[in-house]
């Protein structure tokens, strides 16, 4: 008896829920970027988000960086139009550990097969000791320093070596 | 808490020696492996203040060759910081040869701590003492072979020519590590060799 009331209770729920669907289809205005008038950078992007969602990286001064104005907590203010590009390659920012203050362009590496391999060959090293295999597992831990020394492989592309391009070129993207 | 965001300030790209990623991973790195040895040495003294046996078994240890090897330890760090001054000061060819002398001493340690190992009468499962011995110094010589791996890396870059003195964040790292072994090394030179005179 109560399980059947409970039942009821939930349908006519559920069909509150139906109902809201259909009348918010027909009537009622299309809401804005930030209905509630949030307070946090999600709700700076537009509606529907583009797919990029933020075409710099903006910076963020408080807490509530679409507030700063109206609490006025603190000096700086957060700037979500200004920022860095980024856009040569993939690119992200490096921030400093404690104050996320902006410290370097970091290039981000491309894919690699050599994590595989590297697990592969680790795999393989622990069946070489189970199996009492000495040489076997010497080899293969050769293949994982192997594999390991190709995948930190300096590269021109993430200027981890002696770059092509002159100096002082491509060195602010502000 | 926040100042004013300086938007025009030009930032490093890439990897740059101490703002890279490989910087902190190798930091990261060096905190795990550094509370390995903090165990692995709390054990020791625990278990030595616990034992009933005499301490260390077989009497005190000769420490004439491994004080020797202690300071070619010692001095390989050294000449892995020289070649990183040498690259940033543009002197290529002496960067070189301190990395080739930094790798050279780096052998000669396994080579006479494999020596001494061998001189020893007593081995993993002899005694208590025995265990700790090669597990604490057994570990320690991994870390010097992934050492003189990733210093044999170092070299061949260099001799490549991937680095100058605006890009070498691959020798920081790397030296860092090395420098890490080797202040390890003074822990467990100290542990074994040097505190069982002082008791």
């Amino acid at each position: 008896m109560v399980s059947t009331i409970g039942t009821f209770v939930f349908a006519v729920g559920i069909l509150i829920f139906l109902v809201n669907i259909l009348v918010s289809l027909k009537r009622g205005a299309t809401a804005t970027a930030n209905p509630w008038d949030a307070p946090t950078l999600e709700w700076a992007a537009a509606s529907p988000a583009p797919v990029y969602n933020f075409a710099v990286i903006p910076f963020i001064a408080s807490r509530h960086p679409l507030w700063e104005d109206r609490l006025d907590e603190s000096a700086g203010r957060s700037s979500l139009e200004q920022g860095y590009l980024l856009m040569e390659g993939r690119e992200t920012i490096g921030t400093t550990p404690l104050d996320a203050m902006p410290d370097v362009i970091l290039k981000m590496p491309d894919d690699s097969f050599m994590p595989f391999f590297l697990g592969l060959f680790g795999a393989l090293v622990f069946v070489g000791l189970l199996l009492h295999a000495r040489d076997f597992t010497l080899l293969m831990a050769l293949a994982c320093s192997l594999s390991l020394m190709v995948w930190l492989w300096p590269r021109k592309a993430l200027i981890q070596r002696v770059p092509d391009i002159e100096y002082d070129k491509g060195v602010a993207h502000g | 808490m926040a100042e004013a965001m300086p938007l025009q300030q030009p930032l490093p790209v890439g990897s740059e020696s101490k703002h890279s990623g490989g910087w902190w991973g190798m930091l990261a790195l060096i905190a795990t492996e550094g509370s390995l040895f903090a165990y692995l040495l709390f054990a020791y003294f625990y278990l030595a203040s616990q034992t009933e046996q005499h301490w260390p078994p077989e009497g005190l240890p000769i420490l004439f060759m491994p004080g020797i090897n202690t300071l070619i330890l010692l001095t390989s760090s050294a000449c892995v910081w020289a070649s990183e001054r040498c690259i940033q000061l543009r002197q290529l060819p002496w960067a070189l040869a301190s990395m080739a002398l930094a790798l050279i001493l780096g052998v000669c340690f396994v080579a006479i701590q494999l020596n001494e190992w061998s001189k020893l009468t007593y081995d993993m499962a002899t005694n208590l003492y025995g265990s700790l011995y090669f597990t604490i110094t057994g570990f320690h010589m991994l870390h010097v072979i992934v050492g003189l791996i990733i210093l044999s890396a170092l070299l061949l870059w260099m001799a490549l020519g991937y680095f100058d003195h605006r890009r070498y964040a691959a020798v920081t790292i790397g030296g860092l590590y090395w420098h890490f072994v080797d202040v390890v090394w003074l822990f467990v030179f100290t542990t074994f060799y040097l505190l069982p005179y002082l008791y």
